[in-house]
């Protein structure tokens, strides 16, 4: 009986091939639990694990480019000067993923490449003269607080202003990862703020976010929208459909809502109903919360509308 | 404005869990030491009302029935003294309602 043996799979270039390269989540826009159009204030996430950086206001809405064949993806994100708030504030249009600690601080020490399809609305941003970055923050801090947090140093790709590309163009920073980090998170956006008078004055498109191993930008890695959806629950779960509260004691009623992963931490609850119902401490985890309204229990149904848990960096 | 519950903290209508991975509770912490505790507001407290403290205390009906059947046959007033007793420790004058309570000292810790 002989046994074959493979140490390794390449393509052609050489490059390893080899499936779970990717440390960003939701590269390809798949998923927007939150919404597909939004506007933001200072890093608020809009499609999952990807969001403003701070004190950053910018829009970010789905785009659908499945009919351009010009890029090899069905969805982008564009980001856009949003609104006339910024005009006062500046903008820098930052877009941003933290990546979880345990999903990357093993490339500490390492090679990485980052890699991603950008498409500028104007060649030439006449509010700024610095152009636009692609960058990867390094932060030797486990799972920093997106919207607090300054990098210990950073990585950067410069995009001038006057040559930025008006066509699908996928751009890539290769760089060494300090030894310290313990956390990277990918950031796209412009290094001077300016402002705007008009909503959606300017805008960039973007998708096929990869950050892996080694010097080169292998082809995207692509995931089912169901595992990628997995993925982006163990940091933000909506749910729509109601829950009816059931009575297990005659003085109150309990609402027990089971993620659909365990989350990476104790998660930020919010929900809608119609009656007010209270957060128990006993029951609360990564894996579920359970929410009781204390109070007479006759009468009509109490029930949670909607539902969301927010564990993100 | 942050609010105390018995098992979070209340911005909004965000229960944030006092977890130090969860970045909302990271957030409180930062802002309390920034902006001082008194962005903070202390947990209600519910007092009860007689209507609750004497429930509470009153003999079940079993024994009430029971009293009641041996002062019959007695002619004693231990269900009556025992009701009484009850009704004078909870007086209608305790009408109960909510307080704010005082902020725990790991929050004064913080600023």
């Amino acid at each position: 009986m002989s046994v074959l043996q493979v140490n390794n799979i390449t393509d052609t270039g050489g490059s390893t091939l080899l499936g779970r390269r990717n440390a960003i989540i939701n590269g390809n826009f798949d998923v927007w639990q939150r919404g597909t159009a939004r506007t933001f204030v200072s890093a608020t996430y809009s499609a999952d694990r990807w969001a403003c950086g701070q004190f950053q206001q910018a829009g970010h809405e789905l785009l659908d480019v499945s009919a351009d064949t010009s890029v090899p993806f069905s969805n982008a994100m564009r980001v856009t000067s949003s609104s006339t708030a910024e005009a006062a504030a500046g903008t820098r249009m930052v877009l941003g993923q933290m990546v979880e600690s345990v999903n990357c601080s093993h490339l500490a020490g390492q090679e990485v490449t980052l890699s991603a399809w950008v498409k500028f609305s104007a060649a030439s941003y006449p509010e700024t003269s610095s152009g636009a970055y692609l960058q990867l923050y390094f932060y030797d801090a486990v799972n920093p607080n997106f919207n607090s947090t300054t990098p210990t140093s950073n990585g950067t790709l410069t995009l001038p202003n006057g040559s930025l590309p008006t066509t699908w163009t996928k751009i890539t920073l290769t760089v060494t990862v300090p030894t310290s980090t313990k956390t990277i998170a990918p950031r796209f956006g412009f290094f001077d703020a300016f402002s705007t008078t008009n909503n959606g004055d300017y805008f960039y498109d973007t998708t096929g976010w990869q950050l892996e191993a080694g010097s080169v930008a292998t082809p995207f890695e692509r995931r089912s929208v169901g595992e990628e959806l997995a993925l982006c629950q163990r940091y933000y779960f909506k749910e729509d459909v109601g829950y009816r509260a059931t009575s297990s004691r005659t003085d109150r009623m309990d609402v027990t809502i089971q993620y659909p992963v365990t989350m990476r931490a104790k998660p930020t609850t919010t929900y809608t109903s119609s009656v007010t119902f209270l957060a128990a401490i006993a029951f609360e985890s990564p894996q579920k919360m359970v929410l009781y309204y204390a109070g007479a229990i006759s009468g009509s149904d109490r029930t949670v509308d909607t539902f969301e848990a927010d564990a993100e960096l | 404005m942050y609010k105390l519950t018995e098992s979070s903290i209340l911005k909004d209508n965000m229960f944030i869990p006092k977890d130090p991975a969860n970045r909302h509770y990271q957030e409180f912490i930062a802002d309390v030491k920034e902006q001082g505790v008194g962005i903070v507001e202390g947990e209600d407290v519910i007092e009860p009302s007689y209507v609750e403290l004497r429930q509470a205390e009153y003999p079940d009906l079993t024994t009430q029935l029971d009293m009641q059947y041996w002062d019959s046959v007695n002619g004693t007033t231990t269900w009556q003294d025992a009701v009484d007793a009850v009704k004078a420790k909870y007086p209608k004058t305790i009408t109960g309602g909510t307080t704010v309570a005082e902020l725990p000292q790991w929050v004064k810790d913080l600023a």
